[in-house]
């Protein structure tokens, strides 16, 4: 009947249809905020991922660029290295033919000497010729050897030289390896972040990733 | 307003990041390290000839130069005396001078000047550990003073004596030829001659005082063959074999004169406290023996004149002109001339050259048994030269840098094959006769190194500070040079004109402090 009041039990009904209905947006907003949250993460997530496997790339060319840089020059002083020891290899087998001609000259003294004869006397001409033959081919040994002796101390200095020229790019390279690493190792935590929605993560990978870009710069300027 | 922050912060953020990949790019294109700082300039005192110098300049601070921004300047000084009167000038007006090459003879006074300040503090302590670890002990010793390390060790430098062997051959061959007349010279003397049983001892490392008289007398009387004649420089003949002097020492009232007279009377035992005793056995007996060499005419005709100093003798060691001669490892190497591509041309005929220890110091006067009476011993004072940092140097850190970077073994050992030195590294040390290969040079550090081993020691303090150098080079001077040719030499004459020359040196005193 009209103006007659609904039953109790119908109040009731309208009341919790109400409070649903009220849920149901509570939870529409929640999800939405929450939606609109992991949106944002998401977005950020990338964008720092973007920067960051960028880096990467940069970072991975640099640091085998200065690897080849370290591993050239101690290439290069490992190829001094070897050539300077084979040169003294042959400065050993120069001297050592240089003694048996030394022998041959001072047997020859020796036995003019013991003779009592000199270098002008007639009997002894081919003694004196053989003799002065030796003295001759001893010379051009030490005059050889000498040589020998100059080119292994230009690649002594060469190999000296390349040692050092490879730290520098060593610890270039060391350095944009660790960064590599810490940027890596943020790309994780990043990753971490989209499957957990947790904005610490989010804020872990970028510091972490912002320690890795500054210890790939000091790659380049070896500051510290 | 939180969030207008976090907006700014994450944009902040994403510029950063996109400005840092920009920097890599721009990395990418020219990855080698950037020379960013200031060029700084640096101004290094040097005891050392221009050559010398050029050679530094080249295979040394060239390297530093590029790799650390710095413009070398060298400041170059002739003697370490005129080292210490630069860094006096340069405590009062500074120039700059960010590090200077001393010897430790001076590095003391230069302390207590306050002319120098210590190395150390331009260091950080476990580099400079790590530094002087690398040097030999008694080397980075002779830079500590009152415990701190004032100085780093840069090269050492000490006498030996260089021969040609075809002289040492010619002598040990002929000597006796002229036995009676050496042997009546030595009685005058000493009233013996020879000791018992004297025989010339084959090699100078062996030698005293003896035998270098005997080889001087053989020399010094009969044409050589294997001097200035030597085939190898006259290959046709044309230069006649010379009889001349053939052993040669800086004499004169030169500074290398004080050093090679000090040097003598070290090798006949004298010690630091007998210093001013001027009847000291010592003193006679290497007074006695100079006087014996010039008398005898075994010393050339300059020594009578103004003097030799050690250029001197060297020079006319690279003509071929003297047989035995003392030297150091730089005049060494600078002789035999085929330490390096560019190096000016040696003596002829350097494979004739050896080097040896320093002859033992024995008195001319013999014991009953007929062996000298008084023992001294192979002796060469060695000199460390050292890196100082100047009092008012702009940067000491830059110059413990440079000196440490300097201090590496591949530079020392360079530095010793092409100018001469002893390196002052322990590895080197141990490692000489496998680092030095070529034979002239092994013989060349065996000599030193067997040097240090039979004698030597640092410069008495007082030798130069109390004019006792003065004092002894005109005592010299009157002694063996003042008297007459064939003046008496037995010792007791030797003793009377030391008397006399003491007496005339304390009246002319007495009389000037009037």
């Amino acid at each position: 009947m009209p103006g007659e009041k609904p039953p109790q039990g119908a109040r009731e009904e309208t009341a919790l249809l109400r409070e649903e209905v009220a849920l149901q947006k509570r939870e529409a907003a929640q999800r939405g905020a929450r939606e609109a949250f992991i949106e944002q993460l998401k977005n950020r997530v990338s964008v720092a991922a973007i920067i960051l496997t960028t880096a990467l790339s940069f970072i991975g060319n640099v640091r085998s660029d200065r690897g080849d840089a370290a591993g050239a020059a101690r290439a290069a002083a490992e190829s001094a290295r070897r050539q300077g020891a084979e040169l003294w290899a042959y400065y050993q087998m120069k001297m050592a033919e240089k003694s048996s001609m030394e022998i041959a000259r001072d047997r020859i003294r020796l036995d003019l000497s013991a003779r009592g004869l000199q270098r002008d006397d007639p009997t002894v001409r081919l003694d004196v010729l053989k003799l002065t033959g030796y003295e001759e081919r001893i010379r051009d040994f030490d005059a050889e050897t000498e040589r020998v002796f100059f080119r292994v101390q230009d690649l002594e200095a060469q190999e000296d030289v390349q040692q050092r020229a490879a730290i520098e790019p060593s610890r270039s390279a060391f350095r944009y390896e660790l960064g590599g690493k810490l940027i890596t190792l943020a790309l994780i935590l990043l990753s971490v972040t989209i499957l957990s929605s947790k904005r610490y993560l989010l804020w872990s990978g970028v510091t972490l990733g912002a320690v890795g870009l500054l210890v790939s710069l000091d790659g380049y300027f070896l500051l510290f | 307003m939180r969030r207008i922050l976090q907006k700014f912060l994450v944009d902040g953020l994403v510029v950063l990041g996109i400005a840092v990949n920009v920097g890599l790019l721009l990395i990418n294109l020219r990855p080698e390290r950037p020379h960013l700082g200031r060029r700084a300039k640096a101004r290094i005192l040097l005891r050392a000839s221009d050559p010398r110098i050029q050679w530094m300049r080249a295979n040394e601070f060239n390297e530093f130069a590029i790799a650390r921004d710095v413009d070398f300047e060298f400041v170059s000084a002739p003697t370490f005396e005129d080292v210490h009167q630069k860094l006096i000038e340069e405590k009062q007006l500074p120039t700059g001078l960010l590090l200077a090459d001393v010897d430790d003879e001076h590095a003391q006074e230069l302390k207590d000047g306050g002319l120098v300040r210590p190395i150390a503090d331009g260091a950080d302590p476990a580099e400079l550990r790590d530094t002087v670890s690398d040097f030999i002990r008694e080397a980075a010793a002779r830079g500590t003073l009152d415990g701190k390390q004032w100085y780093l060790p840069k090269r050492a430098l000490v006498n030996v004596a260089v021969y040609l062997r075809p002289a040492i051959e010619d002598a040990y061959l002929h000597w006796e030829e002229d036995r009676k007349a050496i042997d009546a010279a030595l009685k005058e003397a000493n009233g013996a001659g020879l000791p018992k049983d004297f025989r010339l001892r084959r090699t100078p490392d062996r030698w005293d005082s003896f035998d270098l008289f005997v080889a001087a007398w053989s020399w010094a009387h009969h044409p050589a063959r294997w001097a200035e004649a030597s085939r190898r420089i006259a290959a046709d003949n044309a230069v006649a074999p010379q009889t001349a002097p053939r052993v040669a020492w800086p004499c004169g009232d030169s500074e290398d004169g004080s050093g090679q007279l000090l040097n003598d009377l070290y090798r006949h035992g004298l010690r630091e406290e007998q210093l001013g005793q001027l009847d000291a056995p010592p003193l006679l007996d290497a007074l006695q023996w100079q006087a014996l060499f010039r008398k005898h005419g075994l010393l050339p005709e300059q020594c009578e004149k103004s003097g030799l100093e050690q250029r001197n003798v060297n020079g006319l060691f690279h003509e071929r002109k003297l047989a035995w001669a003392p030297i150091d490892q730089a005049d060494s190497v600078w002789l035999h001339g085929g330490a390096r591509r560019d190096a000016e041309a040696g003596i002829p005929g350097p494979g004739d050259l050896s080097w040896a220890t320093l002859p033992q110091g024995v008195s001319a006067e013999l014991a009953a048994g007929g062996q000298p009476a008084r023992r001294g011993r192979s002796f060469a004072f060695e000199e460390v030269h050292l890196w100082a940092v100047p009092v008012r140097s702009p940067d000491p850190k830059l110059a413990f840098q440079i000196a440490r970077f300097l201090s590496q073994r591949g530079f020392q050992q360079r530095e010793t094959e092409a100018e001469g030195m002893l390196p002052v590294r322990e590895d080197l040390r141990q490692d000489y006769p496998i680092a030095f290969r070529l034979v002239w040079m092994q013989s060349l550090l065996d000599a030193s190194f067997r040097q240090l081993e039979r004698g030597t020691a640092d410069l008495p303090a007082g030798w130069a500070g109390d004019d006792w150098d003065d004092k002894y080079l005109k005592l010299r001077q009157a002694v063996v040079y003042g008297r007459p040719k064939d003046a008496p030499v037995t010792l007791a004459a030797i003793r009377e004109a030391v008397r006399r020359a003491s007496a005339t040196a304390a009246a002319e005193a007495t009389h000037d402090a009037r």
